[in-house]
């Protein structure tokens, strides 16, 4: 070693020095940071309650182990449920630990359940919680839940699938039927602070199956969410107008289904979105919005036989089918501002964003704007296939 | 027959300003949050400011075009006044230095490793840097350019990602915030980062081309303003301006919710990897100039073997200073955007009248 | 050396003693007198008899030669110097030094009484490898030769390639005791004629008493000694070195390796094969791409594993994140030891199968192979997706042609996989940024070794990394500066000379 030492030239010198001293940092203890994977439970999913007597708060984890503690039988994982009670989030979750042998790991959790009730009392809390921890994800979903969340978390699954799993591509068909939504939580923290404009997120509830013997978990509808707490409850009809009128990311793939009297017989069609345009205007200081759709529409099914080889038939058709979007899209924004009274599509934020001073006073009185502020609907439909029937009946 | 190896070119000096200006440029986009929609009017400010900062210095190195900045200090300024200057600059460096190492390990420590210790990864950086800084000039800038095309094509990537989620103009309505607002945006933007471009006048004797000189360095600026406008309105579009102004580290929150397809998500993480390489090139060039302004203040000649202690002096800096992130916030608001104009204005121009001044005085 | 020569004596006797007295103590040197009819003395011959071909130094020389004198007229000086002219090929020697060289170079020295220089014929004697293909560097569609321990051979196979006057060689003897011949060549036009200086001054500088294997040579005339990587390239292959010579390379060939040395390189060409430029430019650049993908993988394979599986679990994909979690249960041992454990195993196993009887060999590397994966996965102690990791990055580390590039990359992964372990992806940054600005401060022969982007000269450096099709190469190759100008003026190059 002294040898060596004197043999290195001054340059080699410093940087033999360099190196050890960087070794001695890296073997100075394995990183406080490590997780080693064989001790981990990832969290797929967890619930917050929230009790107004007792004012605690249960933090439900559904998360996933590996069921076999020996390699060969590897490849299973299992589920498990606990929860805690806690002052606040952060100590429930705290709290979970007593419960658990292993650590759990957030990272990977894709849903937050919300109890009702939590949502009423404790919104605020909870989204600043999600926030700042920076193991949750901001693209995870929250979804309030009917009732209590530790039941939807410790409900089984139809499909024997694990529930995250299951939540996953509940979500995913969001976009196939179009009656109900969703939000990530990066979209609800922009939000939720936001005196003016409300937002809708997913509903979860639970329906029995038809035997009645065990419950399945319903992603239908969605919970409005305002002025920073739970407000009301949203059904699919309700919701399809949402998913329409939000940003592209919402209607850009959506698929949906009305069916609608058309010359005596029932029509069921399924519309994808063209095109959307939300145009909002300010006339002396008289707040409007104008919205115009393009959609183009696929046969689905009729019940009786129609011409429709017939362009005149196809035309009468599309008139119909755009007066149905158009009372559909009416008929909810009429709701959401007379009934609900709650900006759940952000109109106050085109306001603030293209007439910056027209919002200056618009915002004051805001909460008597919005429900009178007119709004016009123009739906264009266009049917273009007619499935894979080509077959018209009508000679 | 090696050509010198602290001998650049413009274009790698233009690299190097680039990467020494974009490293963490992002990271708190603390101008953005205060001015919000309307903070490219102050990032066009802060260019401007530098720019002509850059534009007096490059003029001073141009009039002097076979003498170190260094030297144009002793000459302009007679032996004990350039010492004194110089060592406004040493500080100025130290200063930066710190609030850049410190901003580096709160953000590991906050998004990446909570538990490992500051001091810990203080003094690994400090290592890296200091071999960095060790290799000389020439080695620095080759880093440089080999490491850009790889942070450029993965933040380009990055980019049109997170443009798929930005659905409106962020940067709309315009013109929302009072003129002194704005003006303020813009002195902080100089401050942070575009008046640190002041660092490379020690540089300006390095390079082969003295003509380009300023073309080099203000294409430098004005894309490193590019990208952080870049940044800024793509967090502003993807987060919603509410949340950019909450989140500690804006322009990461946004790269966080990029997602490949349905399954790959959170690959920050690599971009973090590629960035943090990349930010570390400003440390390693305040290093490098520290030691040469420190050899020149005690005329010496040999200044390699000086690089490791002040590595080591720049991490005991970085580790008493800013102790609270907090205090680094408020202070790079603050107080730093006034007491840093000595370095970042008042001398340039100070240099640039006297130079100009000898020049018509010789004729005479 | 040089002032110490010793002239060769008018007295072939003298001469011949005064070798045997040099060569004393070993029974090596043979001498041989030729006399006249009349007895006398007329010349001398003297060889080793080891190294030469004593049968044909017998026979046909010494025989002709006494047959020569024997039915001439006239003098016997003259006669001798007819006899060995008509035989050819003779050098003439002036000192009793350079006799003795070329007597240990398996020759024979003439010595005529009479004259003060003698004359030196080669016979060597000894047996050599004959051309194989190539080992280390296989391709498909290339030549298939490759270079073997004698200097001669090598040098025909490069200048069978290389038909131009252009070619310059210089000789140099390296090695007080082994005086080992050393070639070094380029091409006159297209190299830099400062390199070429530099290059000769380093190899002057070399003192050594032993020159075995062209190693040596590469640790003394490179720039950084104590970095992992080489900074000279190496190969076996002549038409590699051909090429090379064509693009301004050196190459340095050294008697009894069988290996070229090249420089100044770069570390891209360490990554290249000479197949790059025998395939269609398509594959070959998708090669390229594998190959710098592969590189990136043999280095930090393991190390992103253990960074992403320990620090940063968000990354990992859902299912796959399910994926390892129920492999990795009950695996003793945490991450970074596994993958420790792991990488060593294949080490010494590539190891083995590399200095074993190639028969053995082969049968190692499989059953060790079959041995560390399933057995350990079986027992738990290493986990499947581990086994995987470390399989694949000992396969990519075995895509990089060069194997001195690859095997200072395959020992580099270790100190990563530390760093990985330390602090995830910032020990990974850190450890990127420490090697890329090593990288970037080494020099082959006064030339940065690792190339960067150059902007400012776009399309030279896209020539650089990405091979075009053949019509477009040529100028990427031109050279510059003097050398160009001097190729204008003297026109030595043939047309149409193809580079690759």
């Amino acid at each position: 070693m002294f040898y060596l030492k004197g043999a290195m030239t001054g340059r080699t010198k410093f940087k033999g020095l360099i190196a050890m001293i960087s070794l001695a940092v890296c073997l100075s203890g394995c990183s406080p940071d490590m997780t080693e994977i064989s001790e981990i439970a990832m969290v797929m999913a967890f619930g917050i309650d929230y009790d107004t007597e007792s004012r605690k708060y249960t933090v439900t984890s559904y998360s996933v182990v590996p069921s076999a503690l020996s390699a060969k039988d590897s490849g299973k994982l299992s589920e498990w449920v606990i929860s805690a009670k806690g002052d606040s989030i952060l100590e429930a979750s705290k709290n979970l630990r007593s419960r658990s042998g292993r650590i759990l790991i957030w990272q990977h959790n894709k849903f937050v359940l919300v109890g009702e009730t939590a949502a009423r009392r404790a919104f605020f809390e909870i989204v600043d919680f999600l926030n700042r921890n920076r193991q949750i994800r901001m693209t995870s979903y929250l979804l309030v839940s009917e009732g209590k969340a530790i039941d939807k978390l410790n409900d089984n699954v139809e499909t024997e699938d694990l529930l995250s799993n299951d939540l996953l591509g509940k979500v995913r068909n969001e976009k196939e039927w179009g009656k109900s939504v969703s939000q990530i939580l990066q979209d609800i923290a922009n939000w939720y602070p936001n005196p003016y404009r409300g937002f809708v997120t997913g509903r979860i509830g639970i329906s029995k199956l038809p035997d009645g013997s065990r419950d399945a978990l319903v992603l239908n509808g969605g919970a409005v969410i305002d002025k920073g707490k739970f407000k009301a409850w949203l059904d699919g009809e309700r919701v399809i107008a949402v998913q329409l009128l939000s940003d592209k990311s919402k209607w850009g793939m959506l698929e949906f289904a009305r069916s609608f009297e058309f010359q005596s017989s029932q029509v069921s069609l399924f519309f994808r979105v063209e095109h959307q345009r939300i145009d909002s205007r300010c006339r002396e200081g008289k707040p409007e919005i104008d919205i115009r759709l393009t959609l183009s529409a696929t046969m689905g099914e009729i019940d009786h036989q129609l011409p429709l080889g017939n362009p005149e038939t196809i035309v009468k058709l599309e008139q119909a089918a755009s007066d149905e979007i158009e009372k559909l899209v009416r008929e909810s924004v009429a709701y959401y501002q007379k009934v609900l009274k709650s900006d759940i599509l952000g109109f106050s934020e085109r306001f603030a964003q293209y007439y910056p001073d027209d919002w200056e006073m618009l915002q004051k009185e805001w909460g008597s704007v919005y429900p009178v502020m007119p709004v016009s609907v123009h739906a264009k439909v266009k049917v273009e296939k007619m499935g894979m029937v080509k077959y018209t009946g009508v000679d | 027959m090696k050509p010198h190896p602290d001998l650049i070119s413009p274009g790698q000096l233009g690299c190097l300003l680039f990467s020494f200006l974009s490293g963490f440029s992002t990271l708190f986009l603390m101008e953005a949050k205060m001015v919000k929609q309307d903070v490219w009017v102050s990032y066009l400010l802060g260019i401007a400011l530098s720019g002509g900062m850059l534009w007096l210095l490059c003029y001073v190195q141009r009039q002097h075009p076979h003498l170190s900045m260094f030297e144009v200090f002793d000459r302009l300024l007679g032996r004990w006044a350039a010492k004194l200057l110089l060592a406004v600059y040493l500080v100025y460096i130290l200063e930066i230095q710190a609030a850049a190492m410190q901003a580096l390990t709160t953000f590991y420590n906050t998004v990446v490793l909570p538990n490992t210790s500051p001091d810990h990864i203080l003094l690994l950086i400090v290592l890296s840097t200091t071999y960095a800084a060790y290799l000389g000039l020439g080695t620095i800038v080759r880093t440089v350019q080999v490491t850009m095309p790889f942070f450029i094509v993965a933040i380009v990537i990055i980019s049109l990602f997170i443009l798929k989620n930005v659905d409106s103009n962020p940067f709309l309505p315009m013109f929302r915030h009072r003129l002194p607002e704005m003006a303020y945006g813009g002195l902080l933007s100089f401050y942070f980062p575009f008046g640190k471009s002041v660092v490379f006048c020690f540089l300006l004797s390095h390079v082969t081309r003295k003509e380009r000189l300023y073309a080099g360095s203000m294409t430098a600026v004005v894309l490193s303003g590019v990208y952080l406008c870049a940044a800024t309105y793509l967090t502003f579009g993807s987060l919603g301006m509410q949340l950019s102004t909450d989140a500690s580290f804006p322009f990461f929150s946004a790269i966080q919710l990029v997602k490949f397809g349905e399954y790959l998500e959170r690959i920050e993480i690599m971009i973090i990897g590629i960035w943090t390489m990349f930010t570390l090139f400003e440390v390693i060039v305040l290093q490098y100039v520290f030691t040469k302004i420190v050899g020149h203040l005690f005329g010496l000649n040999k200044t390699q073997a000086f690089i490791f202690p002040v590595g080591l002096f720049f991490f005991v800096i970085a580790q008493k200073s800013f102790p609270n992130i907090n205090d680094l916030t408020l202070y790079n608001l603050t107080i730093a955007p006034f007491s840093t104009l000595i370095p970042m204005a008042a001398i340039p121009l100070l240099l640039a009248s006297l130079t100009y001044f000898t020049k018509r005085g010789i004729p005479r | 050396m040089e002032q110490s020569l010793t002239p060769i004596h008018p007295s072939a006797l003298l001469n011949a003693e005064r070798l045997q007295c040099l060569f004393a103590g070993s029974e090596f040197l043979t001498v041989r007198l030729v006399k006249d009819n009349n007895e006398t003395i007329v010349g001398a011959v003297a060889y080793h008899n080891i190294l030469v071909d004593e049968k044909n130094v017998i026979q046909q020389f010494i025989r002709k030669i006494n047959e020569d004198l024997h039915q001439m007229t006239g003098h016997r000086d003259v006669n001798l110097i007819t006899s060995l002219d008509s035989l050819g090929g003779g050098k003439e020697l002036r000192h009793m030094e350079t006799a003795a060289d070329l007597i240990l170079d398996a020759g024979a020295a003439v010595f005529i009484e009479g004259l003060s220089e003698a004359f030196g014929f080669m016979f060597p004697g000894y047996e050599t490898r004959s051309i194989d293909e190539p080992k280390i560097e296989v391709n498909v569609r290339g030549p298939r030769e490759s270079f073997i321990e004698d200097l001669n051979t090598n040098l025909s196979m490069i200048i069978r390639k290389l038909k131009t006057p252009d070619l310059k060689a210089k000789p140099y003897i390296i090695g007080s005791q082994s005086r080992t011949r050393v070639m070094l060549l380029y091409l006159e036009s297209r190299t830099d004629s400062q390199v070429v200086q530099e290059v000769q001054r380093r190899l002057e500088a070399i003192s050594l008493d032993i020159l075995i294997v062209n190693t040596q040579i590469e640790e003394l005339i490179q720039d950084s000694t104590y970095s992992p990587f080489p900074q000279l390239f190496n190969t076996e292959r002549p038409d590699r070195v051909v090429t090379a010579l064509n693009r301004g390379k050196i190459a340095i060939l050294t008697d009894g390796t069988p290996i070229a040395l090249l420089t100044p390189t770069t570390f891209f060409e360490m990554l290249h094969p000479s197949e790059d430029l025998y395939e269609r430019f398509y594959f070959a650049n998708f090669l390229r791409i594998i190959r710098v993908l592969t590189l990136f993988i043999s280095l930090f394979g393991p190390a992103l594993y253990i960074a992403l599986t320990t620090f940063h679990l968000e990354m990992i994909p859902t299912p796959l994140m399910l994926a390892f979690i129920s492999a990795k249960a009950g695996i003793p041992f945490p991450t970074f030891v596994e993958a420790i454990i792991m990488e060593v195993a294949f080490e010494v196993l590539r190891e083995a199968s590399l200095r074993l009887p190639r028969a053995v060999g082969q049968s190692v590397s499989i059953v060790g192979a079959l041995i560390i994966g399933e057995a350990a996965v079986q027992s738990g102690i290493v986990s499947r997706p581990m086994v995987i990791v470390v399989a694949m990055t000992g396969i990519a580390s075995f895509t990089i042609p060069s194997y001195s590039t690859a095997i200072a990359f395959r020992m580099l992964r270790f100190p990563m996989m530390l760093l990985a372990a330390w602090s995830g992806v910032l020990g990974l940054s850190l450890g990127l940024l420490i090697l890329l600005s090593h990288l970037c401060s080494l020099h082959s022969c006064g030339i940065p070794f690792l190339e960067p982007v150059d902007l400012g000269r776009f399309k030279d450096t896209v020539k650089k990394y990405i091979l075009l099709p053949v019509k477009f190469r040529r100028s990427a190759n031109e050279p510059s500066g003097d050398a160009a100008a001097k190729r204008s003026m003297g026109g030595v190059l043939p047309e149409g000379r193809n580079d690759g």
